[in-house]
């Protein structure tokens, strides 16, 4: 009995010490959509010849020292819970050497470029996990000054909300240094926490994304086209949600939109890790999550052409029927 | 029978009943202890410098001593498994640990942590000047009820828990 | 419906009463107080002497000076009568001194620029130690300090004197005037603080948005609310301005005990000897009465403030200076009521610091005594001194000449008493005086009063004991000596001697009494 105990102990820590570890997520800060507007650092931006002002993080970043000291008090402890936050100053820089790169991404569907917005862009070059979006406003009261700040994180696969944390600081006599560093502070507990919940969220239920799958115009194929499956007749949609149901985290999924030339899965938990194309467990991301499904597809029986597409981190298009 | 074997016996019944004696003492402690965990009201009175919670925390205790010390049980009891509501001008504190019944899974841990002058008293500095006094220090049925200013070391007892295993980190995993 | 009405109000007053009894409650939790004088002005040829007699007073430490323009409001009307509030509330209003005030406080300039200098500056001067040691953990703590200040501007008063009934006797040197003192509050409110912050005037604010800001302040109501009246008079033998400022002493006197706000409250921090930190700063002098409570919770959650006993100062530390942290504590004497403990809370509540004494004796020169005592100066052990002042008198129906006699002495002195237990007194006490013998059917000259009298001195040593607070009860052992005597009174008492009823050269003698603190 004992011996047994023992085995099946040494067992869970070489499975333990086996399983590898999940990627470390990346966090990024950036200042809001509000605070830039508030503070006039916008830039204009031209997207399918409608002009909107849009974010100059660069500009923002130069001239509030602000922003700077509030980014450097959040990187302080996140460091100390040995998530290091990704620098946005150097993300810019990538991003300005990148720049000709952008061209390169484009749909050979339509073959139109993709204009990206600069928080899109971000998120391209950077592939932050989580961002963290920060606001914040001081308000004169006579001699007094106080703080009011919202800072919300969210996923940056499904951009939903992991933690928000609004809230005003004293309102006194005191240099705004002390009031931004007394705000962090304050949300800097509850906003761990937040952190805290959705990693706990994620190793319980798999990380939360998004497959769309179309059919190309051209295609051969459509999802409603039937194949053999264990002697009876079943439709390639069926068969995909099968598919889903069997390797998704304790099978969650849902399949929103479901037509002959569109299905698209969404709230789908997959997991944190899985194995690569030597059969090793690594961390996986969405595109590699649906690799065996595309693998499945382009064998027999189907023998369908699949194109992945990787739509921001936490979206995949599989478009059927174009190569 | 003579002396020495009455004397004998005397010693040998009291080696015997003393430990049960002290035994059922601290189960009586222990009782007491979980009682207070039970019932008392703490405050967050200011946003506090890095890596501490500044707190008002109440206690109760047969005299104004004991109910200071439980005071400062409260104070770290709160930041452990209650969390520290907020204020106007600062954010509520969650607790260290999810829920409450950590305490029961780790009893013995914590009756430990916890007993008079245990590791508690390493993650607060009460800034109460002197005695808690005014409406700070009130007469109740049957004993005193405090009010104390705590500041707990709020990062250093995370990092205690997580480095007792009882809490994961927020790195774990990764 | 009715029923329901019924219960309404009822529950109403409950929770009216329950509130009332919560606010009844006392706390440690004092906060200095500011005040402006002002006098007023009947337009006739007192004003001026009133006026400067006023501007010479001081308030002491405990209170903080709102120097105001208005420093006098004008009522013509005959001083033979008081005014009533109604007329110094609506001149008050007209004057906007609400806005004097707030104005004082933010030191605004002729621009209607302001600024919060003066708050800091008094904020910091009022922290106490808790404050200090509380700030020390706080994110912002140490650099809003300060900060406190803005509780202060709420604790701004108006005084208002109004002497009048002026008595100016030159020949007797009599001069004698009363006093009425309005006393109003600022009502501070957080709207109002908001208003000043609207309308607070930044440096970067344009020409235009200067003037709309000043505009607004100009239309922002200070209210001033009335708080309460109180009357005194005041007696002097050399000038009416003399008597102006003894009136205000008293009418100050009695404000700081119809004003709740003016009254110190503090904690004890120890009890051998009882110590709490107030002092110079908060105006504690020696000798200061103060009402000792003890919190209690009731089973329903209510607090309950309990009356534990009373304590005098004794000595009292010099506290004038911005806490640190660690200041200084005055010590205490207790001098009645049951067991006091750490925590308790002190409040103010001042006395006459007199007694009074009835006795009978045996022996002695008068059978009949009364006498007023003032406590001088006591120590944190209890050991008191007083100045007293002794009437007796001894009257009888001589049977020498069938007349009424009676020996009236009046005599001066100063006693030290020790405790070995609070509530005994032992007091060893000298007394100097002089006594007066009228016989009925002789009459007294004014130019030869002196040959009626003589001198005595006095020397006594008393025991007493408190039955109850303020009442003692207490025996005195005395001996006298008198030297002196004046013509008169040595030839009628050596006839009163004849007869055994005259009072002899030197006597011992016993007297048992009362004495009653007030």
């Amino acid at each position: 009995m004992k011996r047994a105990v023992i085995i099946f102990l040494a067992l869970i820590v070489t499975f333990g010490a086996l399983s590898g570890q999940a990627k470390r997520p990346t966090i990024m800060v950036v200042p809001s959509d509000a605070w830039c507007e508030r503070n006039h650092y916008v830039q204009e931006f031209e997207s399918y010849g409608e002009v909107t002002m849009v974010p100059d993080y660069e500009k923002a970043l130069r001239r509030s020292s602000e922003i700077r000291l509030l980014i450097s008090y959040l990187a302080d402890f996140m460091a100390k819970e040995e998530f290091p936050i990704q620098s946005l100053e150097s993300v810019l820089k990538n991003i300005k050497s990148e720049e000709s790169d952008v061209v390169s991404i484009t749909s050979s569907e339509s073959g139109a470029m993709i204009i990206e917005s600069p928080i899109d862009e971000l998120r391209r070059v950077a592939k932050p996990d989580i961002i963290l979006d920060i606001d914040y406003q001081v308000k004169r009261k006579g001699p007094r000054k106080q703080v009011s700040f919202n800072l919300t994180a969210y996923d940056a696969y499904t951009s939903k909300i992991i933690s928000g944390n609004t809230g005003v600081g004293s309102s006194v006599n005191a240099p705004v240094e002390t009031l931004l560093e007394e705000a962090v502070l304050s949300f800097k507990d509850n906003f761990l926490s937040g952190l805290q919940n959705h990693f706990d969220d994620m190793f319980e239920n798999g990380r939360e994304v998004v497959v769309t799958m179309r059919r190309f115009d051209m295609a051969d194929h459509t999802f409603d086209e039937e194949f053999d499956y264990q002697g009876d007749a079943v439709e390639l949609a069926d068969l995909i949600d099968l598919w889903f149901s069997e390797n998704t985290v304790n099978g969650r999924y849902s399949l929103n939109e479901r037509t002959q030339d569109v299905l698209k899965f969404e709230q789908v938990r997959i997991p944190l890790y899985g194995k690569n194309i030597a059969g090793r467990d690594v961390a996986i991301d969405t595109r590699g999550f649906v690799r065996p499904l595309v693998k499945m597809l382009k064998d027999e029986p189907y023998y369908i052409p699949v194109t992945v597409y990787q739509k921001g981190l936490g979206e995949v298009w599989l478009i059927i029927g174009e190569e | 029978m003579d002396m020495g074997r009455k004397i004998l016996l005397v010693v040998v019944a009291i080696m015997v009943v003393l430990p049960h004696l002290s035994e059922a003492q601290s189960k009586r402690e222990i009782k007491a202890l979980m009682e207070s965990f039970n019932n008392y009201e703490v405050t967050t009175e200011r946003v506090a410098v890095d890596g501490t919670k500044f707190v008002k925390v109440w206690g109760y205790g047969k005299k104004v001593d004991a109910a200071i010390v439980q005071a400062k049980k409260n104070a770290v009891h709160a930041c452990l498994f209650r969390g520290l509501p907020g204020m106007e001008t600062a954010m509520p504190t969650p607790a260290i640990f999810k829920s409450e019944s950590s305490f029961d899974e780790h009893k013995d841990y914590f009756i430990k942590f916890f007993t008079t002058g245990g590791d508690y008293i390493k993650y607060i500095n009460v800034t109460t000047d002197g005695v808690p006094s005014g409406q700070d220090r009130r007469q109740v049925r049957g004993g005193y009820k405090v009010a104390l200013y705590v500041q707990v070391m709020y990062d250093n007892l995370k990092d205690r828990m997580e480095e007792d295993g009882l809490v994961r980190k927020l790195s774990t995993g990764f | 419906m009715k029923k329901l009405l019924t219960i309404i109000f009822l529950l109403t007053c409950a929770v009216a009463s329950g509130q009332q009894k919560v606010d009844d409650v006392v706390d440690d939790d004092y906060v200095r107080s500011s005040i402006s004088t002002i006098v007023v002005n009947r337009g006739d040829g007192f004003d001026a002497r009133i006026f400067n007699a006023v501007r010479s007073m001081s308030l002491g430490e405990k209170f903080d000076i709102n120097n105001i323009p208005t420093d006098r409001i004008l009522i013509r009307t005959s001083r033979s009568r008081a005014v009533d509030a109604d007329q110094i509330t609506s001149l008050l209003d007209r004057e906007e001194v609400g806005k004097e005030i707030v104005s004082f406080w933010y030191r605004r300039n002729g621009q209607g620029e302001m600024s919060d200098e003066l708050i800091l500056k008094r904020g910091m001067y009022s922290l106490r130690d808790q404050e200090i040691l509380n700030s020390k953990v706080t994110k912002v703590g140490i650099s809003a300090l300060g900060e406190k200040g803005y509780d202060l501007v709420d604790g701004s008063y108006v005084l208002v004197l109004d002497y009048y009934d002026v008595y100016e006797n030159h020949k007797d040197e009599i001069y004698r005037i009363n006093v009425d003192a309005f006393i109003y509050k600022l009502n501070y409110t957080e709207e109002l603080v908001e208003q000043v912050y609207d309308a607070w005037i930044y440096e970067d604010d344009t020409p235009q948005v200067r003037a709309q800001k000043n505009a607004l302040f100009e239309s922002i109501t200070f209210p001033l609310e009335y708080v309460t009246t109180v009357e005194a008079q005041g007696t002097s033998n050399s000038s009416i301005a003399d008597a102006a400022i003894s009136a205000y002493d008293n009418a100050f006197y009695r404000s700081e005990k119809a004003v709740d706000q003016w009254r110190v409250t503090s904690s004890i921090i120890s009890t051998r000897p009882i110590k709490a930190k107030i002092g110079t700063k908060e105006g504690l002098k020696n000798g200061q009465r103060l009402q000792v409570y003890k919190i209690v919770e009731e089973r329903d959650g209510d607090l309950d403030s309990r009356k534990v006993g009373y304590v005098r100062a004794a000595d009292v530390v010099n506290n004038s200076h911005v806490a640190t942290g660690q200041m200084g504590a005055s010590s205490f004497y207790q001098i009645s009521g049951g067991n006091v403990e750490e925590g308790m809370i002190l409040k103010q509540k001042n006395d006459l610091k007199l007694g009074v004494t009835v006795a009978g004796a045996i022996g002695g020169y008068a059978p009949f005594e009364l006498g007023l005592e003032y406590l001088e100066h006591i120590n944190a052990k209890g050991t008191s001194r007083y100045l007293m002042l002794n009437l007796g008198v001894d009257a009888y129906s001589s049977e020498s000449f069938y007349d009424a006699v009676a020996y009236v002495n009046l005599g001066l002195g100063a006693g030290i008493a020790f405790r070995p237990i609070r509530p005994i007194e032992i007091m060893p006490l000298v007394q100097l005086g002089m006594e007066v013998l009228s016989v009925s059917s002789v009459p007294i000259q004014n130019n030869d009063s002196m040959d009626w009298a003589t001198w005595f001195a006095k020397a006594g040593a008393r025991i007493s004991w408190q039955v109850i607070y303020p009442v003692q009860i207490f025996a005195q052992a005395n001996a006298a000596v008198k030297f002196a005597d004046g013509i008169w009174y040595k030839y009628y008492n050596d006839i009163l001697l004849q007869e055994g009823r005259g009072h002899k050269p030197a006597v011992t003698g016993f007297s048992f009494g009362v004495k009653v603190n007030f």
